[in-house]
Parts: C-alpha cells; sequence; structure tokens
C-alpha cells in the first residue's frame, strides 16, 4: 500500500470517529443517526463491489441485509444469545450460504445480462419481503421486535455510543476489506469482467468464479450489516428485506456514483441525515423531490455525484482549448 | 494508485470529505433547545405521513393541531403553550425509531402520542419510553397487553370492543362463526377473544383463517369463508385487504352478518354499497347523541378544513384528542413536567367531557374506561348507533405498578 493511501485511510478512520464525538455529545439522536449511517454504508459497500467493481446489477441486496437481521433478530430473543461475536459469526456463516445458493444459480452457466441479475435480485428481495409478512414464525407483519442489547465479553453494550463504536469498527473492517480486494490482482481481474466479460473470459480468467466469489462476498457485508442493524435499533422487520431498502441502496449508489467508494457513502451519508427533517416537513414532496434528483443526476451527471469535480475540470481545459485554437 | 476512488482525486482528499459529508449531515439537523421556563412545551405527535397508512396520519396530525390549538387558546398547560413536534413514521418501524429518537433525544418533547400500527409501537416504545424515559401514549385500538413502564392506553382494549360485539351477534341467534384476520400481532388477539367469547357463549367455530398483511386479492379467503356457511363473520382483515374481501363476501350472496373492530365513517367509504349491515363497537360514531362531541367535530371540520370528513374512530381521532387532554390534566395534577411524577398522576385522571363520552383510567390498568356504541354501517358510508353500551373497562394489566 504506497503511503499517500496509508495517510487516506488513517485521515478517513480519523474523521468519522472525531467528528461525531465532538459534535454529538450527550445526544442520542444524532449517535444513533451516525451509527445507521455506517450500518448501511455496509450495505452500500456491499452493492458497489458487485455493481460498481464487478458489473453485477445486484438490485435486491437488502434481501440478504434482512436474512442477517433476521437471524440476529431470532437467535437474541428466541435462544438468548446476545454474544454480539457469536451472532455476527451466525450472520457471516448465513451470507455465504445464501449467497452461495444465489450465485450459484446466477453465474455458474452461461454468461447472463446485467438486466436479468437485477431483475432476478430484485424478485428475490421483493419474495423475501412477502415471506416474512406471512410467516408467523418470524412474526408475521410485525417482525421481531424487543431483541435485548448485545454482548460483548460478558458486558451488555447499551450505550448509543458503544453501538456507535462497534457499527464503526465493522464499517471500516469492512471498508479496508473492499479497498484491500480492488488494490490486489484479483480486484484487477474484476474490474476486467466488469469492463468485458467476454475479453476476460478470452484472457483465460474464470469468469464465473470470481462473480461467484464477488457476490458471496457482497451476500456476506450485506448479512453482517443487517444482524448490526437487529442489534442496534433492537428489532428487524420485514421491511428491512424488501423493495424499498433495496431501491434506496441503489440510489445512493447511483447518486453518489457507481465505481467510487466514497460517492455513494456521501451520498447515502447526505440523504440519511436530513431524511427524519424532511419527511416530517415535506411528507408528501420528499420522495418525489429524492425521484427527480435521481433523474437529474442519471441525465446530466450519469457517473454520479463525485464526477461532479471532473466534469468541471473538463469544461475548463475544453474552453483553454478552444481558447487557444 | 488506481482510480477507484473518485477517478482521478487522491484518497486522502476523498477521505476529508467523507468526513465533511457526515458532519456537515449531522449539523444539519437543527440544534437542541433548552426548555427554558415558560417556553412552549413541545408534543411529539408521531404518524405516518406517508406509506401505507398516510390517509391515518393526516386525520392524527390534524386532530393534534386541533387539540393543540384548543389547549391553547384556554391557556395552555400549566401557563405553558404547547407546541406541536410532527415526525413521520413512513408506516416503516425502520423509520419510525429514528423520529422517535429525534423526538425525545433531540427535540427533548414533553411527551410523544402516536404510532399508527402495533408493529411502531412495539419497535419506538423502548425508544420512546424505555431508554428516553418519556411518557408515551399510544392512542390506538389494538390487541391489548401493552403494560410497559411510562406507556399509556388511549385507545379500546380487546373486551370493549370484542366482548359487546359477540353478544350482540349471538343475541341475534348466530351458532356458527367464521374468522379471518390478517397475519400479524393484532388481528390474531383479537380473534383469540373472539373466539374465547363465542364458545364461553355456547357457539362454535366453524372456520378460523389468517392472510397477508399487504393481500388484495381475497378471493381464495372469500370461498372458504362462503363454502363454510357460517351464521355470522367476524373480520380484521386490515387495508388494503378489507374492501376486496367484504366485496367478495357480500357479492357471493353471503346470507349471514359479518361483523369487525374496523368498520365506521372512515372506513365504510373504502367499501362501498357492500359496507351495508357491518356490525362492529366503536368509542364513537358521527350520529352518537352528545351535544358536546356534535360541537367539536363540527368545529374540527371548520378548523381543519384538509381533514374534513377525517375525525373517524377507525383513524383513531377521538383516542388522539384525549391522549392530549388526559395528559394536561395529569400534568396539571402533578403540578409538574416530571415523566416520574405525571406517570404517577396519570393513573387516575380522567375527563368529563371528551368526544365520544366520558372517560377515565381504571387505576391499575395503563387502560381506559371507555364509553362505548354499537354500531351498524350503512350502504351510503354512514353509522347508525344501535345502542350506548355505556363506560366498559378494560381487562388489562391488572397487576401493572407504572
Amino acid at each position: 500500500m504506497k503511503k499517500r493511501t496509508r495517510i487516506g485511510l488513517a485521515i478517513v478512520c480519523a474523521i468519522p470517529i472525531l467528528s461525531p464525538l465532538l459534535f454529538m455529545a450527550g445526544n442520542d439522536y444524532l449517535i444513533q443517526a451516525a451509527t445507521r449511517i455506517f450500518i448501511y454504508g455496509i450495505l452500500v459497500l456491499s452493492v458497489e463491489m458487485c455493481w460498481g467493481q464487478t458489473g453485477i446489477f445486484t438490485f435486491g441486496q437488502a434481501a440478504f441485509f434482512g436474512v442477517g437481521g433476521y437471524f440476529a433478530g431470532f437467535l437474541a430473543t428466541h435462544e438468548n444469545i446476545t454474544d454480539i461475536g457469536l451472532i455476527l459469526l451466525v450472520a457471516v456463516a448465513v451470507g455465504i450460504l445464501a449467497g452461495t445458493l444465489v450465485a450459484l444459480f446466477l453465474f455458474s452457466g452461461k454468461r447472463v445480462g446485467e438486466l436479468y441479475v437485477a431483475l432476478v435480485t430484485l424478485v428475490i428481495s421483493f419474495v423475501c419481503e412477502k415471506l416474512a409478512n406471512s410467516w408467523t414464525f418470524v412474526g408475521s407483519g410485525n417482525g421481531i421486535p424487543g431483541i435485548p442489547y448485545p454482548t460483548i465479553f460478558g458486558k451488555t453494550l447499551s450505550s448509543s455510543i458503544g453501538l456507535f463504536f462497534v457499527a464503526f469498527g465493522i464499517f471500516a473492517l469492512a471498508m479496508m476489506m473492499c479497498i484491500g480486494i480492488i488494490q490486489s490482482q484479483f480486484g484487477l481481474a474484476i474490474n476486467a469482467v466488469r469492463d468485458d466479460e467476454e475479453r476476460a473470459e478470452f484472457f483465460g480468467y474464470n469468469r464465473s468464479a470470481l462473480q461467484i466469489a464477488i457476490f458471496i462476498f457482497s451476500a456476506v457485508l450485506a448479512s453482517v450489516g443487517g444482524a448490526l442493524f437487529a442489534l442496534s435499533e433492537g428489532f428487524i422487520s420485514p421491511s428491512s428485506l424488501g423493495l424499498a431498502l433495496s431501491t434506496s441502496t441503489v440510489l445512493w449508489v447511483v447518486l453518489g456514483g457507481k465505481g467510487t467508494f466514497f460517492g455513494p457513502l456521501i451520498a447515502l451519508a447526505l440523504l440519511e441525515s436530513v431524511n427524519v427533517e424532511m419527511r416530517s416537513i415535506l411528507p408528501s414532496l420528499w420522495q418525489i423531490l429524492i425521484g427527480v434528483m435521481l433523474l437529474l443526476t442519471m441525465i446530466f451527471l450519469p457517473k454520479g455525484l463525485t464526477s461532479l469535480g471532473e466534469k468541471s475540470r473538463n469544461n475548463r481545459k475544453n474552453r483553454e482549448q478552444s481558447k487557444k485554437s | 494508485m488506481k482510480k477507484i476512488m473518485w477517478g482521478q482525486k487522491p484518497l486522502m482528499v476523498s477521505g476529508i470529505a467523507v468526513g465533511v459529508a457526515a458532519l456537515v449531515g449531522t449539523l444539519l439537523v437543527a440544534p437542541t433547545q433548552a426548555s427554558a421556563a415558560g417556553a412552549p412545551i413541545k408534543i411529539g405527535v408521531l404518524t405516518d405521513m406517508t406509506g401505507a397508512f398516510a390517509i391515518v396520519g393526516k386525520s392524527n396530525k390534524a386532530v393534534a393541531q386541533f387539540t393543540i390549538d384548543e389547549i391553547n387558546k384556554s391557556g395552555g398547560v400549566m401557563g405553558r403553550q404547547l407546541v406541536m413536534d410532527l415526525a413521520d413514521g413512513g408506516s416503516d418501524p425502520a423509520i419510525a425509531t429514528q423520529a422517535a429518537s429525534r423526538l425525545v433525544n433531540q427535540d427533548k418533547v414533553a411527551m410523544v402520542v402516536g404510532g399508527v400500527a402495533s408493529f411502531t409501537r412495539v419497535a419506538v416504545r423502548g425508544v420512546i419510553a424505555g431508554r428516553g424515559n418519556t411518557i408515551y401514549i399510544w392512542p390506538a385500538s389494538y390487541e391489548g397487553n401493552e403494560c410497559t413502564k411510562n406507556v399509556w392506553n388511549t385507545g379500546s382494549a380487546p373486551n370493549q370492543q370484542v366482548d359487546p360485539t359477540v353478544k350482540y351477534l349471538l343475541g341475534q341467534g348466530k351458532k356458527t362463526f367464521f374468522l379471518a384476520g390478517s397475519d400479524y400481532l393484532y388481528p390474531r388477539n383479537i380473534l383469540a377473544r373472539v373466539r374465547q367469547d363465542v364458545l364461553a357463549g355456547g357457539g362454535s367455530i366453524v372456520g378460523e383463517e389468517y392472510v397477508p398483511l399487504d393481500m388484495t386479492d381475497a378471493s381464495n379467503l372469500t370461498s372458504k369463508v362462503l363454502a363454510s356457511k357460517a351464521d355470522a363473520v367476524f373480520e380484521v382483515v386490515v387495508l388494503p385487504g378489507t374492501a376486496p374481501f367484504i366485496k367478495g363476501v357480500v357479492d357471493g350472496g353471503y346470507k349471514g352478518t359479518i361483523a369487525g373492530t374496523l368498520f365506521d365513517e372512515g372506513i365504510n367509504p373504502l367499501i362501498g354499497s357492500q359496507a351495508q349491515g357491518l356490525i362492529g363497537v366503536q368509542d364513537y360514531y358521527g350520529p352518537i347523541k352528545d351535544a358536546f362531541s356534535q360541537a367539536e367535530v363540527a368545529k374540527f371540520n371548520t378548523e381543519q378544513p384538509d381533514a374534513k370528513g377525517l375525525f373517524a374512530s377507525t383513524f383513531n381521532a377521538p383516542a388522539w384528542y384525549r391522549s392530549i387532554y388526559l395528559w394536561k390534566a395529569a400534568v396539571e395534577k402533578a403540578k409538574s413536567f416530571d415523566t416520574a411524577k405525571v406517570n404517577r398522576a396519570m393513573d387516575s385522571v380522567s375527563l368529563k367531557k371528551s368526544i365520544g363520552g366520558p372517560v377515565g383510567f381504571a387505576p391499575g390498568t395503563k387502560h381506559l374506561k371507555l364509553s362505548m356504541y354499537l354500531g351498524q354501517s350503512n350502504g351510503d358510508g354512514s353509522e347508525t348507533v344501535l345502542k350506548s353500551l355505556g363506560q366498559l373497562p378494560p381487562l388489562q394489566c391488572a397487576d401493572a405498578s407504572n
């Protein structure tokens, strides 16, 4: 890893840890909001790894998120297992299992189109939400409320700030793993698959194995995020598996800029932090506004908000060149 | 370094940007205001302004605003004016917990009233009444057994709605019952009570079915009901399934009586002419003979023109109205806004006048003695009051110790 990258990583880690502490001390709402942003951040990373880096357009990532959450909720309420390490391990296992099932179905055979993948994953998310809504064993429409606080080395983790650090720690770990993967040879290979599946195969890469591996990795990230969500919020409900969350995640990635890690995270942080206020101020308009924003971004900034800088640089360059000539 | 982060920008810049974004995001949320003496008191109003229950939210918001305005005009609470702090639950518990946290932890409201569906209540009560140590008033007719500390129920309990309905049906000579409901806590608990009442009264259950919360195609359930040839159907199929289900059963030539907990002027228009003859018990209907209720609802319709006609029991309107007044009475009795003191006072407060009739907490139960009415729906959406049942006690939280 280059020195510059290391410094960058250190700053990435330090700022979000320090800034909330300075500004949120004593305000549980802000701490909880920040916690949620980091938890959804893990989900965003999982979509970015699939879609932005490997070209797998997963439109139903919330399904894995929710399944992780339901397992965590079930363990904590039915089996009285509250140890966070154990629950997260189970979430990893669940992610591997669920991810493998879907990935084998999607990628083990011939190449399939991007839209096909999007539709299948979307349907999976839809079916999971329907199933959770009608399955009495997992609480039907109520989901699993009253999930107790997690324990860490036998101690109950009941403060907002404690949960914040856990969420941030796991987010940072996930982020470093993603960056690590992308900067490795393996990362080059999956980017090659994204850019041209056929050519990557022609060069001898096992396209299907690469896609399956990344899809499973993403499912694990999402599942761990969901388990964290259930533990920190104290409940999990069918909406955490469903279309609304799946779509929101894709929206954050599109708005922020597919193919970059920070753009989607910034879009998530900005939208989530004003979400509660805007819903109360403009209940009927807010959702429409988000839709309009998405449309405008797709038309004028297809690479997302993060391409704004690049675009203005190019414009300037063009102007200078036209002046010269 | 490869172009994975920002295209061409170095990673360091991006790191700073993420931090700044997180900061800006959190700072955009308004700063906390300390509640100084004499400053207005914030009332947390949590309802669903968006999503499946938006129509209920519209009514709830208007009723809260109406009640708060009325209290302010008559001098406020202990000389302090009230101000509504509205938060949207989005018909989704994940959004509602966030909204509830804002009300309690950021805005430091004196109390929270609200929640539409039970799954919202069970998700937010920990945030508000538990960790938040704030009074939470749950203003909905519901499935019962909410006895959590700092939580107060101002809607009807199952026995107040179900017992008189089943008694009426049995009195009409109905012997066989079919139970149908949406698959979640509320319908299951209500129908458990129905089953108990029917069996105790000598009737029998010929079928019991649950459908998913978001069901809209009721044909399967409808044919089961028709095939059962039950004398009466007790249904708790919630929106959006209510209308297709009842239309299906009525149009299928069903000859018996359909009863339920969710019929009144709010829901009937959605069912249409097939609403004719539906039986139920509520804490308020438009035509009840109570001068105070008539005058207040007329005033509501003038002051809140956007929500005209939305003052309905199934939208929890009477419960929202009395919630804020009951809290006011408790604060004045306790002479304090302190949660523990208000909590103690709440246990025995009552209102001589309220929309729907007099109400008061039955000490030790966290629920209200409520004036209830037996009603029959008409095809034009209106209701006919068959009988005024007087004040009924709640059978809840018998040994609740606040």
